[in-house]
């Protein structure tokens, strides 16, 4: 079992809520988008989740055991974070043979075999690093781990568009390989979009949205042309976001168009497009922005 | 068993300052037993130990926050990071303990050095180095099973002792916030202070404190297992502070 559930959680720093009553469950053997804005809370619950910091109120089981009681429900789980955690002094090569001590299916013939791949060179000390080789050491360490779960925060801090895709990929095929249960935080969603197949979405201290991909992409729809054809056109249409360019109009509407619709749509001379993930986030998570 | 490799973790990563500490040791004990030879023998010196003493504080003060990130970064409990550091600090007293009376040993076929424990629990303490009148070097390390073993054992306990006291010190600056730290930081000076000024009520247990000093560390009667029971013991309380304060700690972002 390498499912994550939330339950009632609330996140107090001092007197500042972070998140408020957060119930969620992160399924087995899927991959998820973490989504938020700067500082909704997305590594508290990170954190909190692998237990390095602690829930004000709350509880959070990895399969069904409690992380804050449970060593083997920890160790299911290797977290990437944004902070290096290793010692300065310590050479990747170090990094490695010590993540094996405590993940028996640490692979290390793997982690040499990215390095190779990623130009990362073994024998430097983390302290050397740029931010970016800093990113993949420890990117590599959590692909070789082989841990049940894995998750990422800022997985692609200071990476160029290579080491980028060749990340993506390695992840994709890891998890064919392998299936685990993944978590992405990023605020890159356009790159990330692909690889996802659940997304949560963070918002004023609570569960914005827990759901697939295809679900949320399916619950809407742009439609883009003439401001006029396109104001007639949502008049009784739940609208999530306009776009205004000149004479143009974009508008993002809630629901999946019915084949009325669409002829309406056609008749009007109106282009049909689906949303980008990426921009129903923004939509979703800015000033006044609508649920769907 | 993710505590045993904790503690190896701990141990080897203690290693390399402690290979340094002992090149810089080991130099200036040779470098006094060149100066002994050099100026016709007429040298001697005690404690040298200390040191070690108090590169095992200094242990204690670097052993928290890297080692708890790291402990961290590959999902160890804090209660296993505990168990592990603990097993760590008694595995490098004992170390040390064995490489100080080894090295004091040979130290002493060129220079008569006693050791702490040789001060305190020997004939050393009632004779001193020399004859008075005729001041001959009279002190002679001993090499006897007991005192070896005696002498190792005390310098174990008190090695852990120093090691858990840096760690505890460490722990609770990482643990308090600003104005806790400064808090902390000007106790002992507060605290001799207020010794000071209340010196004169003070003297009527001032008795009764040297009684229970003597006895928990066995000086009249010579006893060093008292004083090592009495490390150990204040090891443990020390270790539950130290328990308290890392059960709630979190990684500072």
């Amino acid at each position: 079992m390498n499912s994550i559930q939330v339950n009632n959680v609330t996140k107090y720093y001092n007197n500042n809520c972070v998140l408020n009553n957060v119930s969620l469950k992160f399924e087995s053997n899927k991959i998820y988008g973490l989504l938020g804005r700067n500082g909704v809370g997305k590594t508290t619950l990170l954190n909190m989740i692998t237990n390095r910091v602690f829930p004000t109120t709350g509880q959070i089981l990895i399969g069904d055991e409690d992380v804050s009681l449970s060593q083997s429900a920890l160790e299911k789980v290797y977290y990437m974070t944004e902070k290096t955690l290793y010692l300065d002094g310590m050479t990747i090569n170090k990094v490695f043979s010590w993540t094996k001590e405590f993940y028996k299916d640490f692979d290390y013939d793997y982690a040499m075999k990215l390095s190779h791949q990623f130009g990362l060179d073994t024998t430097k000390k983390i302290k050397s690093l740029s931010t970016g080789f800093k990113t993949i050491a420890k990117l590599i360490t959590t692909l070789a781990s082989n841990a049940e779960i894995m998750i990422f925060d800022e997985p692609i801090l200071g990476l160029d568009a290579n080491h980028r895709d060749m990340f993506y990929k390695r992840l994709l095929e890891s998890y064919i390989e392998n299936p685990k249960t993944i978590i992405l935080s990023t605020h890159i969603i356009e790159e990330i979009s692909d690889l996802l197949e659940m997304v949560v979405i963070i918002n004023d201290e609570t569960i914005l949205m827990n759901d697939s991909v295809e679900n949320l992409l399916n619950n809407a729809y742009r439609v883009s042309g003439l401001s006029a054809d396109v104001e007639r056109f949502i008049e009784d249409k739940q609208v999530i976001n306009i776009e205004t360019m000149a004479a143009y109009k974009a508008a993002t509407i809630k629901g999946m168009a019915s084949e009325q619709e669409m002829n309406r749509i056609l008749a009007s001379n109106l282009e049909i497009s689906k949303v980008e993930l990426q921009k129903l986030f923004i939509y979703l998570t800015q000033e006044g922005g609508k649920q769907i | 068993m993710k505590f045993l490799k904790i503690s190896k973790f701990y141990f080897f990563e203690s290693l390399f300052a402690i290979k340094i500490y002992y090149a810089i040791f080991v130099s200036v004990l040779a470098l006094l037993a060149f100066s002994r030879m050099s100026s016709g023998g007429n040298m001697s010196s005690s404690g040298l130990e200390f040191a070690t003493v108090i590169f095992m504080f200094v242990v204690g003060l670097d052993s928290f926050k890297s080692d708890f990130y790291f402990s961290q970064s590959v999902s160890v409990s804090r209660k296993t990071f505990l168990k592990g550091v603990i097993l760590g600090i008694l595995s490098i007293s004992m170390l040390m303990s064995v490489i100080d009376v080894i090295l004091n040993r040979i130290y002493n076929l060129f220079v008569p050095s006693p050791t702490m424990f040789d001060m305190l629990y020997t004939a050393y303490r009632d004779t001193g180095m020399r004859d008075y009148r005729t001041l001959e070097f009279i002190w002679k390390q001993s090499n006897e099973i007991y005192i070896l073993l005696s002498t190792f054992t005390w310098q174990f306990a008190l090695y852990t002792f120093v090691c858990l006291a840096g760690l505890l010190i460490t722990l609770i600056y990482y643990r308090s916030n600003k104005l806790m730290r400064v808090v902390v930081s000007i106790s002992p000076v507060i605290f001799f202070m207020l010794m000071r000024g209340l010196g004169n009520y003070l003297i009527d247990f001032s008795g009764s404190i040297i009684s229970f000093m003597d006895k928990a560390f066995g000086y009249s009667n010579m006893n060093p297992y008292m004083a090592v029971i009495t490390f150990l013991v204040a090891g443990g309380i020390l270790s539950a502070f130290i328990y308290l304060l890392t059960r709630k700690a979190e990684i500072k972002e």
